[in-house]
Order: structure tokens, then sequence, then C-alpha cells
């Protein structure tokens, strides 16, 4: 079982979420993986290093240019306009690249090669009696996400239960994220914000065909806007984790959040025993 | 002396007001200092989803132009434009198209030594 949770807008509480869950169901055989590459944060709140890493590349094209004779094949092809070229070379901007490899199979002297770049690690840490940590950690500057979160969520694949820490947003990251995913769980607040890159969120996971749910954080009483949102689009309601200063003080210290709110836990099971009657 | 002459321009004509953008602007009005004429280039860069910039250095390549008017250039496209040889000038109070070019061969103009974008 692989369950996503995602969110719309950023510090609505997926990590809270997804590290409390994997500590309360406490399987050795769980994984939570940290998709929020730019800014993984899963190993700090569980005060974790890694233990060991691998590191990512992707292909870019290295022209060799004795063979090139600076036709402008690769630069017409090319769909991100990674390549330009000039009088006397040719520009590679490997930031700008998608891997697709078009250039190299296209060019009609075979005078581009796909080469490794480095964009990232991803880091694993077996954590106590409650499965492992998988972190992707993007390089600075490093502008894409899409294939180090593929790489990431590629390992541990045969684990029965598999926690998505997504980064927030709707964007390319956040759909690698949750794509292939049993289950979304959206952490949302009772604000404007949340409200509104909530239903974004919503549309997306729609639009993927990925059943879902929402957990309303820093819960102060009232649904408010977000039951009528629930009622219209039929993603019901799950969980309520009330405000609490305590908990976000407990969080912020690096303390267990289980322990600054205990019904933090019964809360938590409820969410998973509804994720897991939708899907059985 | 520049050949062409490219000006970032929200429209096709020399009496267009200017575009601020390089990669993103509408079109290119290039003057061409030989046939004395100008003529328009449409830009792709507005409709990208990645490399306006570069896509519309190696446009402005495909058409021998050697200088560009423009006031915002990224750094990818100032990479580009400066590997290829070719001179940026800010657009400065230039309004339109016409106006940018004789303020540039009055020279008012002043050249972009870095990216600001």
């Amino acid at each position: 079982m692989q369950i996503a949770v995602a969110s719309g807008k950023g510090g609505t509480g997926k990590t809270l979420v997804s590290t409390c869950l994997l500590r309360v169901l406490g399987d050795r055989n769980s994984v939570l993986i940290d998709t929020d590459v730019e800014e993984p944060n899963a190993g700090v709140v569980l005060m974790q290093l890694a233990q060991k890493t691998t590191k990512v590349s992707r292909l870019v094209p290295e022209i060799d240019l004795k063979s090139c004779n600076l036709c402008g094949e690769c630069a017409e092809i090319c769909n991100f306009n990674a390549l330009v070229v000039l009088g006397d070379k040719v520009l590679v901007f490997n930031e700008l690249c998608h891997s697709c490899g078009a250039c190299s199979y296209l060019c009609p002297l075979r005078a581009i090669k796909e080469v490794e770049h480095p964009i990232g690690v991803i880091e694993e840490a077996q954590l106590p009696s409650y499965g492992t940590l998988l972190t992707g950690r993007l390089n600075v500057g490093e502008a894409q996400s899409p294939p180090l979160i593929k790489a990431t969520k590629s390992q541990k694949a045969t684990s029965t239960l598999r926690i998505i820490d997504c980064p927030p947003g709707t964007t390319c990251a956040m759909i690698e994220s949750i794509s292939d995913s049993d289950y979304c769980l959206l952490v949302t607040e009772p604000t404007p914000f949340g409200l509104h890159d909530l239903e974004l969120s919503l549309e997306a996971i729609e639009m993927l065909d990925i059943p879902g749910g929402l957990v309303i954080n820093r819960w102060q009483g009232e649904d408010g806007e977000l039951a009528a949102l629930s009622d219209k689009t039929g993603f019901p309601i799950l969980g309520r984790i009330p405000f609490s200063p305590e908990l976000a003080e407990a969080y912020m210290q690096g303390k267990d959040p289980l322990e600054a709110m205990p019904s933090l836990r019964g809360i938590l099971t409820d969410i998973f025993s509804q994720i897991k009657g939708v899907l059985s | 002396m520049p050949k062409k002459i490219a000006i970032c321009s929200t429209d096709s004509s020399p009496s267009s007001p200017v575009d601020g953008r390089f990669g993103r602007c509408s079109y290119f009005v290039i003057w061409d200092a030989e046939a004395k004429q100008y003529e328009a280039l449409s830009n792709t860069g507005p409709d990208a989803a990645h490399g306006a910039g570069t896509g519309a250095v190696q446009a402005l390549l495909r058409n021998n132009v050697d200088l560009v008017i423009s006031q915002r250039v990224g750094p990818k496209a100032f990479e580009a434009l400066q590997a290829a040889g070719l001179k940026i000038f800010a657009i400065g109070d230039a309004k339109t198209v016409e106006e940018a070019l004789q303020s540039y061969e009055a020279g008012k103009l002043q050249e972009l030594s870095s990216p600001n974008n």
C-alpha cells in the first residue's frame, strides 16, 4: 500500500502527519519517502542522519565538436531550447535539458552522446522499530526535481507500506510524488489559503484517478468552508487535528508530537483504518 | 558597424511600443542597416514553457542579427548572446522601436555588461 501525504499549501502539516503516522503504525517493514527534495525535513523531525547515500544522475547531451558540423538540427529538435548552436560551437544548458535524448538520437552525424549529470542523492536511514526513511535531496542550483523524486520512489518498491511525504504545490514535483499511489491524504488547514490550494490539489488527484481524503490540521472546532468543499467534491474529511500551541512547541523542539498530544495517536489510527477500508 | 539590429517589440511595426523583456517579447523588429529596411520576426518565446531566452538567441542567430536592443535579459540568454558575440544595449527611455534605434544610432544607449533579469 502506498499513501501519498500531500497538501497544496505549504506548512499545513504533511511532515507532521506522515512521520506520526509512521510512528503510530510501528511497522518495521514500512518506508517513509521524503520527496520534498528541495527541502526535505522528515529526517530533521525524526532526528535521523543518513546511514547510506546513493548518488543520482540524469543524462544530458555532450557534443563532440570534431564530428559536429554545426548544422543546428539538435537545437531545432529540442523542445526546451537547451541547445544553442553558434558559429563555432554548441552551448548546452543542462538546467533546461529534460533528458529526453532526442538530440542525441536524431543528430545526423552522431556527434552527440549522453553523459551523466549529477542531480542529487538518496539518503537511507533505519528508524528505531518503525521502518526505513528514504530522503531525496536535490543538489543546490538544480532546477528539476521529478527525476530525483522518481529515483527515490523506485527504492524499496516491494515494501508493504509506503508513505510519501510530498512537496507542497501542484506542480510536476507533487504530481510525480503522488503518482502510482493507492491513496492520497491531503493535509489542510481552516484558512482561505488552505482552502484555495486544497481545491487545486483535489483537481490534480481527480485527474490522476487517485482516491483521497482530507485531514484538517490546526482545527479550531469548525470545519467551515472545508465541509462544503468536501460535500461538493465527495472527498471525505477523515480526521481533525486540534490547534495546539503545545504540540507546535514540542514539534519545533524535536520532541515526539505523540507525547505532546496523546490523542493524535487515536486520530491517526482512525484515519489509517478508514483508508484501509476504502482500499479493501 | 552592426549590420542587423534586433529591437524587442510588442508588435511587428517600427512604430510599435518596445517590449522590455528579451526572451518573452512578442516580436523582434530587425533593422537591416545595409538594405535600410525593417523586418519583423515573431518570437515563439511567449508560449515557451522553458528556454524562451536561449530559443530567442538561436532565432536571432538564424537571422544573422549581430546586436540586440532590450531592457531585461536573463542569465542563460545573456551567456548565449555573449558566447555568440552579440552586443546587447538597454532600451533606456525610448518608447517605440524607431525611437530605440535612433537613440542607439545617436550613441545614447548603454551596453549591458551583465544579466539583469
